[in-house]
């Protein structure tokens, strides 16, 4: 921990983004390859995200995706184009609260909030926070990404403020 | 005045005096007491009374073994009972009661048990107290409840605040003493991530009370030098941490008392529940010492040896003034030394042995202390306080006086976690006492928890374990210890002793206990604990399962392994459920959802109620209405005009794919496969076992995209069969499954205005009319100008209705929209009113018992294709037609109420079980017709329509006529639906 009284977390909510969640019809490799063109990045086959320019794209478990990009990227009508007869693509921008936790002391945040100890930047855990099913990205070397289902929002935000100041002791 | 107290030493902080109460008394002590040592500086020798024969109990032990000192700590809320008085850190303020006594610890009158003792002998509430029958429950259990027992609960809710925190590291060294000391400094020196958790404020264990050297230096001064090497190395050291328990996949739980020692919190956690993830452990746990059985053993002042030299060398506190030790063993024989170097007077050594060691001979001679060799002490006198001992076997006749015993059985290695995966401990003779047998994957024990009491063996065992955790090889440097012996001649039960004998001071359960127990046929190690309730209650046996054993072995003629051991279970120590619950409580106990429009129907004078994990909106009063006015006039205005309904809780989950309308055939009753494109159905899906699982709505929105939604409740079991039926049973359909329920705010518009509200969010963009849009109908439309939304037109009011989605961030922009476009607000009661008009079944109808024909679905099972659940809907109970099925009822009195839950009889027959014909499951007063209706699931119901029947509800001793009626109230034709 910091050396500072106030613990060293910062706790913010994403901006909105598009969003869309992407499911393999029968062959993984179809998806793998048309991903790989559609991004141009050396696509996960186990949790875990990537970033291809403003997009990021995480895999959730085998054949199953989710892709997330500035609003204005439009997601769900540009993958449903580009997937089209390989996956299904899923307009789920509305659907998520995203929160960035970031700080010297968030692995000690985390280590309150969720059982799981992640990896290098890219790691990316679905896993339970409490009662709450999230999904957690390391997406900087102190920088974390925590997402809900939106109505479980405000819950999340509780488990969060209530970690940090656990933090103090 | 602490007379008790030395004027030096000890590891107490003589600058932070500090002051408390017991029993009301103010005392003094210092910052690094624990009560119990507070309570003996100040000659506090009398703490509780035992658990049945309310005797008196003085502090038997140092740590948290102890079975006699519990106490009450803290007032108010805050008061926690049953805490050891060995292990609470004495703060400033504190104030502790003595428990389980009346009026007063010095006086207390339920100590007459004590002379009815042959009344309350093991088992006696299974013999006693048997006639007559009916006094058992009212009389005698509430009698014996009051005078057993411990301390009181506060009966508040805990104000203390906890959290959870996960740990994760190479290796976990549990216990700070020199074997876990030296396996954490091994481990953490070959870079290995360390966390070491030690349940007393400071590491050391026993270095902490014994004088002993290591390296030729002191060994605090040891002790000092490795914290420093492991913190430097970055070793997690967690105080005051108890591992409480084992569990699967190298995971463990510790409670950290974080803030239980302090004065105030100052807004810290009381204490933190740790869920510590290793991979390899080490059980540095150490040795917990046995009392010796003999009469009046449980006198205040006959104490554990090792306690002694604890309060002595630890504390500075002479826990006595005339002392007499008592051992069988090298160990506790040594500590004449500790007790002659503070000034007590050792009236003698009494050991057991008929030959002690030449060690133990010249230092009683050193100390000038009389050695009783082969001699016992066969009783203890005194009552409240230990005045005398009487010597038995060699020395018989013999009298010492003293006010403090020093006893020594051995010592037990703790091996409780050990065994939390089952492994049985195995005996080993060497120091009379079971060490771990086969140990959890990944756990090695070390130092005395493997039976290696001696420091020199814990401190190179600990090395060794340490090593093997990191996977390195090499030794430490051999450290000199000043020299020891754990020799010992194992005295089970010292022969002719007089006076009750107790093996376990906290349940008192004597020796005599034990051979009741083996005399009536409990020798079995589970039928003599369940018998006389040895190792039961808060300090689970610490100090007397051995023990308890080997009289049990002695009287059945077997050895102590043959006759078993007791199986440890997690929590190793009491664990406050506050701690397991963490922050989960109040508010907070489980999730609470909202809708994405609740802001909206907050503001707009909602009231609200759980469903669930969900917050929905129930009804919006205007101005002083009623929850039954409210209701009627939104009822009334879906009815008329036009009203919208807040319905984003139904689950809703999307399904794409070529092979989508095949598996959804698969997974409904009805089929799904003919639907055409921008088509909704209603679809039924059931279980496995053919009972009805869940009904809601399908939208064909594409050749292979499909939607479906859920009930609230069903949301997350619908999408977990979902995504079994396709992982498990069709792996091979080509289909993709997304959850979307939070992606969309979905609102109903009913009524006869509803197309005229809709067309003014639609404006010239989308055509909502009849034939662009029928009745179960689906398109896209864009309303409010540039608000993309998924249009349906279902109805589960009746009424010309649709159902209207828009992504989640526009939900309080429709709903604005909507009331300004002449559409009222309805909530929760005036949908299920508006329903139960209708006939349709909820939840309380699709209760996991009724099949689809009891609900009035049963043409909807398909014969021409397979479906999850066809097989076992077809078995003969389930097409019985006597089976309860769904049925409308009226009152027949007009004005008359009904309620759900009421049963069923017939006219003129007794409201008995036997006479029960079905109950109520719904129930609302319809605005819409004037009168109550109610839905029901009656005995062969399709065929009774016409009959009287009577509602009977006992809990709140109504009854009324009742008419069976068809379940759909208005609009039976359903004209309104195709306007």
């Amino acid at each position: 921990m910091s050396d500072s009284l106030a613990p060293a977390v910062s706790i913010t909510r994403a901006p909105p983004r598009s969003m869309a969640a992407i499911g393999a019809f029968g062959d993984p490799a179809a998806l793998l390859a048309a991903l790989a063109a559609e991004f141009a990045v050396s696509v996960p086959t186990t949790p875990a995200c990537v970033r291809a320019g403003t997009t990021t794209l995480a895999c959730l478990a085998p054949a199953r995706y989710l892709a997330s990009g500035p609003r204005e990227a439009d997601l769900p009508t540009r993958l449903a184009a580009a997937l089209a007869g390989v996956a299904a693509v899923t307009d789920q921008s509305d659907m998520w609260a995203t929160f960035v936790v970031s700080g010297e002391d968030v692995p000690e945040l985390l280590a309150r909030v969720v059982p799981v100890e992640l990896g290098a930047v890219g790691a990316l855990a679905l896993t339970r926070a409490g009662h709450l099913d999230v999904r957690i990205c390391r997406v900087g070397d102190l920088d974390y990404e925590v997402s809900v289902w939106r109505s479980y929002g405000p819950d999340l935000l509780h488990a969060l403020a209530v970690s940090k100041q656990g933090l103090l002791f | 005045m602490q007379v008790f107290r030395a004027r030096e030493g000890g590891l107490i902080d003589r600058t932070r005096p500090v002051s408390f109460t017991f029993d009301g008394r103010e005392m003094g002590g210092y910052h690094g007491d624990t009560l119990a040592s507070a309570l003996l500086a100040n000659g506090v020798r009398l703490v509780g009374r035992s658990f049945k024969y309310h005797r008196p109990r003085g502090v038997l032990s140092a740590g948290p073994e102890e079975p006699n000192a519990l106490v009450e700590l803290r007032e108010g809320a805050a008061r926690e009972p049953n805490t050891r008085a060995t292990t609470a850190e004495l703060f400033d303020g504190l104030v502790a009661r003595s428990q389980n006594r009346y009026p007063s610890l010095h006086l207390d009158f339920l100590s007459l048990t004590g002379v009815l003792a042959p009344v309350f002998a093991a088992g006696f509430y299974y013999k006693t107290f048997m006639w007559p029958a009916a006094f058992w429950e009212r009389v005698y259990e509430p009698l014996i409840r009051r005078a057993a027992g411990l301390g009181r609960a506060s009966g508040l809710p805990d104000p203390g605040v906890y959290e959870k925190q996960t740990a994760f590291a190479d290796l976990l060294v549990i216990g700070g003493g020199p074997a876990g000391l030296a396996a954490a400094l091994a481990a953490a020196a070959c870079g290995a991530r360390v966390v070491l958790a030690d349940q007393d404020s400071a590491l050391g264990g026993r270095l902490l009370s014994d004088r002993r050297s290591i390296d030729g230096q002191p060994a605090r001064a040891w002790l000092v030098m490795a914290e420093a090497r492991l913190r430097a190395a970055g070793v997690r050291i967690l105080t005051r941490t108890t591992v409480t328990g084992v569990y699967d996949g190298g995971t463990y739980a510790a409670v950290e008392r974080v803030s239980d020692h302090l004065a105030e919190s100052g807004g810290a956690p009381r204490q933190r529940l740790w869920r510590i993830v290793a991979p390899r452990a080490v059980l540095a746990t150490g040795a917990i010492e046995r009392p010796l059985v003999f009469g009046g053993n449980d006198t205040p002042g006959v104490m554990l040896a090792g306690a002694v030299r604890s309060y002595l060398n630890r504390y500075a506190v002479r826990p006595g003034a005339h002392a007499v030790v008592f051992a069988n063993n090298d160990d506790g024989a040594g500590t004449i030394a500790d007790l002659a170097d503070a000034g007590v007077a050792v009236a003698g050594l009494v050991d057991s042995r008929a030959d002690p060691p030449e060690a133990v001979r010249a230092l009683a001679a050193a100390h000038g202390v009389p050695l009783y060799a082969g001699a016992t002490v066969r009783q203890a006198t005194g009552g409240a306080l230990l005045r005398r001992v009487v010597l038995g076997g060699r020395a018989s006749g013999t009298m010492l006086d003293c006010d403090l015993l020093a006893v020594s059985g051995g010592w037990n290695p703790v091996v409780h976690l050990a065994s939390h995966h089952g492994g049985k401990p195995v005996w080993d003779d060497a120091i009379a006492a079971f060490v771990p047998g086969a140990t959890p994957p990944g756990l090695r024990a070390a130092g005395a928890a493997a039976g290696r009491l001696r420091l020199a063996d814990a401190l190179a065992t600990g090395d060794a374990a340490g090593r093997d955790a990191a996977q390195t090889q090499g030794r430490a440097p051999h450290l000199a210890t000043s020299p020891e012996s754990a020799a010992i001649t194992p005295l089970w039960q010292v022969p002719d002793s007089r006076g009750k004998a107790f093996v376990d001071f906290q349940n008192d359960v004597t020796a005599a206990d034990i051979a009741l127990a083996a005399r009536e046929g409990f020798t079995a190690v589970e039928h003599l604990k369940r018998y006389t309730t040895l190792g039961m209650a808060t300090d689970q046996g610490k100090t007397s399962n051995a023990t308890g054993l080997a009289l049990m072995a002695a009287l059945t003629g077997r050895s102590i392994p043959q006759t078993g051991t007791t199986v440890f279970r997690p929590p190793y120590t009491p664990v406050a459920i506050g701690a397991l619950a963490g922050t989960h409580r109040g508010a907070h106990w489980r999730p609470t959802r909202r809708t994405p429009a609740h802001g909206w129907a907050e503001q707009h004078g909602a009231q609200f109620v759980d469903a669930g994990e969900w917050l929905r909106a129930t009804h919006f009063p205007q101005g002083v209405e009623t929850l039954q006015q409210s209701t009627d006039r939104e009822v009334r205005t879906v009815r008329q005009h036009a009203g919208f309904c807040d319905v984003s809780t139904l689950g809703k989950i999307d399904v794409q794919g070529p092979d989508a309308a095949a598996f959804l055939d698969f997974i409904y009753a009805n089929t799904i496969s003919s639907l055409a494109p921008g088509r909704v159905r209603y679809a039924l899906m059931l279980r496995e076992d053919g009972f009805a699982f869940d009904d809601g709505t399908v939208a064909r929105l594409s050749e292979a995209h499909f939607l479906l939604t859920t009930t609230t409740a069903n949301a997350a079991c619908v999408l977990r069969h979902l995504d079994l039926c396709h992982l498990v049973l069709k792996p091979h359909l080509a289909v993709s499954i997304e959850p979307v329920t939070d992606q969309w705010a979905q609102f109903a518009l009913a009524g006869p205005q509803a197309r005229t509200v809709l067309a003014k969010l639609a404006g010239a963009n989308s055509d909502v009319g009849n034939t662009a849009l029928p009745f179960m109908a689906t398109t896209q439309a864009t309303l409010c100008g540039d608000v993309p939304a998924r249009l349906f037109r279902i109805s589960f009011s009746g009424e010309l209705a649709y159902e209207i989605a828009v992504p989640a961030s526009h939900a309080a922009t429709l709903a604005t929209a909507l009331q300004d476009a002449g559409a009222t607000p309805y909530g929760l009661e005036a949908l299920n009113v508006l329903r139960l008009e209708k006939g349709h079944p909820v939840g309380a109808e699709l209760n996991g018992q009724t099949t689809a024909a009891d609900l009035g679905l049963g043409t909807m099972l398909s014969r021409k294709k397979d479906f999850v659940g066809r097989a076992l809907a077809t078995r003969p109970a389930m097409l019985d037609p006597d089976r309860p099925t769904l049925v409308g009822l009226r009152p027949r009195t007009p004005g008359a109420t009904l309620q759900a839950g009421a049963h069923l009889v017939p006219r003129g027959a007794a409201a008995t079980a036997e006479h029960d014909q079905g109950h109520v499951t719904s129930a609302a007063y319809s605005a819409t017709l004037g009168h109550w209706i109610g839905l029901a699931l009656l005995n062969g119901g399709s065929r009774r329509t016409g009959e009287v029947l009577r509602a009977v509800n006992p809990l709140q001793n109504m009854q009324e006529e009742v008419e069976v009626v068809p379940r759909v109230f208005h609009d039976p034709d359903g004209a309104a639906l195709h306007v």
